[in-house]
């Protein structure tokens, strides 16, 4: 029966340190910042999903300077810089500057833009010092999580207080990312109360820009914050964050003035939010656990093009209770508001401009230990009512089978939503080219009333394997159904040359006054499947030498609904590699001295067979020396193999760029 | 801070910046680390914990040597060894042994019940007959279930609760500082 230790497969122990930490008192102990690498694993060895847990260690010792860069340690996610402040980050067969498919959060706070849907990512520069861990969860989870939880959640969980005392600088610059400074102190009043303060400020580099398009300069990005922990003696914690961002980002914006002609301009942007966030955890004695978490969010973006203002209150009430030995039950609800504020041009708006949306939902999760700590099944079902799109219900069932400590095996059937942005119903687009072509005509691409949620109907199944004591596998296949897309654009005229010829002048006839336009409407035009699973495998070579590697594959296919007809159609495009490998090695050589390096193979991002990036091979490395207790600088190297690189094609109002190689230097002080 | 285009560091004042926390770092005495893993800690707190802690009867004897017990976790057990290496407590010697849980523990002072299966944890609690032995475990409701100390490593610190109960019934005594530090809980009341 025996207990196993996994954690011989997470880091290497500092065998310097621990005679430290023996001068210590116990309540010194209680306050170190503890970097966790066993309890998560064993909770994932029994979890009935593909999981992956990055650690604030793994973020430090990749030297990735920014959370989606930090998230491409995790297998399965792929993760592209398409300008310099601009992120794709997507999961199983769908990518774009806004990956609607995928619900991020930041300690409970979903960080979804809820107009443009996705995450707008350079608005999301947190310091990655105060990341305790960042759960990747591939496959749907709307059953708890609601809406958007469609093929993934990314989980960012932060640091309490009370592992953040004391006093912590870090400092780097790179040749692509010129600076990072972050400030951060921690303190105690009385017995129970801890607080942590920080600044931190980023400039950022930017793409080297595709001719003719301007060169941008670098973007700024600084952020203050705080947060509190309260903990009574016995069952009660309460948390209070809050922080304030600012930004000032120009970007490269594709316009079309006239038919015929593109004009790529250079606009200023930037932006500014802030948040509070309040949550209390109460436990009984009976170990029952009730959570109740407020936030208010405020946010205003301006993306050159378009002003938007996004207010945001949300509150949600959990409540899990152990029925007996063998039955658990997890209930709650939620209720969010979001009032949105848009201001565009002629050329691309919103129509209305401003709304507000509200989203209310209940949902309850039944566990049942069918035969203890061997087999276990999970039943979860979400309702969920959306302003415009109505209620929707998202179920899911897991099943988990652990025959030895060594082995796990899951199957799981769940169903997730995609609701609506307000993009979806409202937007308001004149595209003068297609597909790089300038048209002779103006295309008015326009949001739809008519749009209902995106369906997800998915099978999921996994395994994982301890092979010996230092060696884990871990396999996830799925096979993803999608009903009614909204990524297809409809006209009531057909989109072929010899019908856009008579919208030319007819030689001898009058010019037209005004150029003629194609009206095109969003539809839920298409279904799709995708197909794909993922390999991740870790190993301890030796006590000091940690070696991890993952393989992906994704197969998406699109097909149109009955009712439309590809002549009248244009599709929103997507873009994901089929196949995707990484391998990283951690070395500790001695006891000051660490050294990890990356490969990153991605595959050519095709759409609809043409290939418009080609596979590559990305290379990163680190180096890091330990000054003392106290301080360490670090130097590393990102995108190593090539000057140049772009990882993400040019989009229809994103021109994009290439990522260039880069050389960073840092420094960590704390005490 | 700001340069005169109003817009951009230059890196002359980065320079300045980092030279001054550098500076800053240099003039800071030593001081005991901020951070580990919980691989290190884990020792060190069993370790600390047992310090706050009298036996009764024989075992109070100071000539005694101090055992230490660990159940099913090879890795802790060696990185224990190390920690108490030339260490005493309260001027006791201490050893380090691994044992099984169907070994005869009522010799050991302190036992670390590394059994992760609830199943398996609740027999092993249900057959226990407190003998003066502090039974410390790392999994969930190990206290409620009849443990006494549950090591906690989550959101990035380091916690525990004591279950006074169950201490009280192996003729433990622990000390009120230790209690200040700890999240106190009941046992298990019956459930239908």
């Amino acid at each position: 029966m025996g207990h196993v230790s996994l954690t011989i497969l997470l880091p290497l122990v500092l065998a310097a340190q621990e005679k430290d930490l023996t001068s210590l008192s116990l309540e010194e102990l209680l306050n170190l910042e503890v970097i966790s690498v066993r309890k998560g694993r064993e909770k994932l060895s029994r979890t009935p999903a593909a999981v992956h847990v990055i650690t604030s260690l793994d973020i430090r010792r990749s030297g990735a300077t920014s959370l989606p860069e930090a998230l491409r340690l995790a297998p399965g996610i792929h993760v592209a810089r398409m300008d310099g402040s601009a992120w794709a980050v997507g999961m199983r067969g769908f990518n774009n500057f806004t990956s609607n498919k995928l619900l991020v959060m930041i300690d409970g706070r979903t960080i979804y833009n809820p107009i443009m849907s996705g995450v707008i990512w350079s608005h999301q520069m947190i310091m990655l010092e105060d990341i305790e861990r960042i759960e990747v969860i591939r496959g749907p989870a709307g059953s708890v999580w609601g809406a958007n939880a469609v093929n993934g959640v990314i989980n960012v969980v932060t640091k309490s207080a009370s592992a953040t005392q004391g006093s912590l600088a870090t400092v780097s610059g790179g040749t692509m990312d010129p600076a990072r400074v972050s400030l951060r102190h921690g303190g105690k009043i009385g017995n129970t109360l801890t607080w942590r303060s920080w600044l931190h400020h980023e400039v950022n580099g930017i793409a080297q820009a595709i001719e003719p398009q301007p060169q941008l300069g670098n973007w700024h990005a600084g952020r203050a914050g705080f947060r509190m922990d309260w903990r009574s003696r016995e069952q009660d914690e309460v948390e209070f964050h809050g922080e304030l961002t600012a930004l000032s980002v120009d970007s490269n914006i594709i316009g079309y003035p006239r038919p015929m002609v593109v004009e790529i301009s250079r606009v200023r942007g930037g932006g500014a939010a802030g948040f509070v966030l309040g949550k209390w955890t109460h436990l009984n004695r009976r170990g029952d656990q009730s959570k109740l978490q407020i936030f208010g969010d405020l946010q205003s973006m301006d993306l050159g093009v378009l002003q938007l203002g996004v207010r945001t209150f949300d509150v949600d009430l959990q409540h899990s209770v152990a029925l007996s030995r063998k039955h658990g039950l997890l209930v709650g609800g939620g209720f969010r508001a979001n009032a949105l504020e848009t201001v565009g041009n002629l050329g691309l708006r919103f129509e209305p401009p401003n709304r507000t949306y509200l989203v209310s939902n209940a949902f309850a999760q039944y566990e049942w230990q069918i035969a203890p700590d061997t087999v276990a099944l999970t039943l979860g079902a979400k309702l969920e009512g959306y302003t415009l799109a109505g209620t929707r219900f998202q179920p899911s069932a897991r099943l988990m089978w652990t025959p030895t400590s060594r082995q796990g095996y899951w199957a799981a059937v769940s169903g997730a939503v995609r609701a609506p942005a307000h993009t979806d119903y409202a937007l308001r687009y004149q595209l003068g080219a297609f597909q790089g072509i300038s048209l002779p005509v103006t295309l008015e691409i326009s949001g739809s009333e008519k749009i209902r949620p995106e369906g997800l109907r998915a099978v999921e199944a996994g395994t994982r394997w301890q092979l010996w004591r230092k060696a884990l596998i871990e396999v996830a296949l799925y096979h993803n159904s999608y009903t009614r897309l909204n990524d297809t654009y409809q006209t009531p005229f057909l989109l072929d040359p010899r019908s856009l010829a008579r919208f030319f002048p007819v030689p001898g006839g009058g010019t037209p006054t005004a150029p003629p336009s194609i009206p095109l409407f969003l539809v839920n035009g298409r279904d799709a499947t995708a197909r794909g699973g993922e390999i991740e495998a870790h190993c301890d070579v030796h006590r000091r030498w940690r070696l991890a590697a993952s393989y992906s594959a994704a197969f998406l296919s699109r097909r149109l609904r009955g009712g439309f007809d590809g002549g009248t159609t244009v599709n929103v495009s997507t873009y994901y590699p089929k196949h995707m490998a990484q391998v990283r090695s951690s070395w500790e050589l001695g006891s000051h001295w660490s050294l990890d390096a990356e490969v990153f193979r991605t595959g050519a991002l095709q759409r609809e067979g043409s290939t418009f990036v080609g596979g590559f091979t990305r290379v990163d490395f680190r180096l890091e020396r330990k000054l003392g207790e106290r301080t360490s600088i670090s130097l590393g190297g990102q995108n190593l193999l090539r000057r140049w690189q772009a990882e993400f094609p040019q989009e229809q109002i994103f021109p994009g760029g290439r990522i260039g190689r880069s050389i960073t230097v840092g420094a960590r002080w704390e005490r | 801070m700001w340069s005169s285009s109003g817009k951009r560091f230059t890196a002359a004042e980065y320079a300045a910046v980092l030279a001054a926390l550098t500076m800053a770092a240099a003039g800071v005495k030593a001081q005991a680390p901020r951070s580990a893993t919980d691989e290190q800690v884990r020792p060190v707190f069993l370790y600390q914990l047992a310090q706050y802690v009298t036996w009764p009867g024989e075992k109070a004897t100071t000539a005694e040597v101090l055992r230490f017990c660990i159940m099913e976790d090879a890795g802790l057990a060696e990185l224990l060894a190390t920690v108490v290496r030339g260490k005493s407590i309260q001027g006791r010697p201490l050893a380090v042994s691994k044992v099984k849980d169907s070994d005869p523990l009522a010799d050991c002072h302190l036992v670390f019940v590394g059994l992760t299966k609830k199943k398996t944890l609740r027999e092993f609690l249900g057959r226990w007959t407190y003998p003066p032995v502090l039974l410390v475990g790392e999994a969930e409701e190990f206290a409620e279930l009849g443990g006494m100390v549950n090591l906690k490593v989550d959101g990035g610190r380091v916690s525990f609760e004591i279950n006074l109960e169950s201490t009280e019934r192996a003729g433990l005594t622990v000390r009120s500082q230790l209690l200040r530090l700890a999240r106190i809980v009941g046992p298990r009341r019956s459930r239908p």
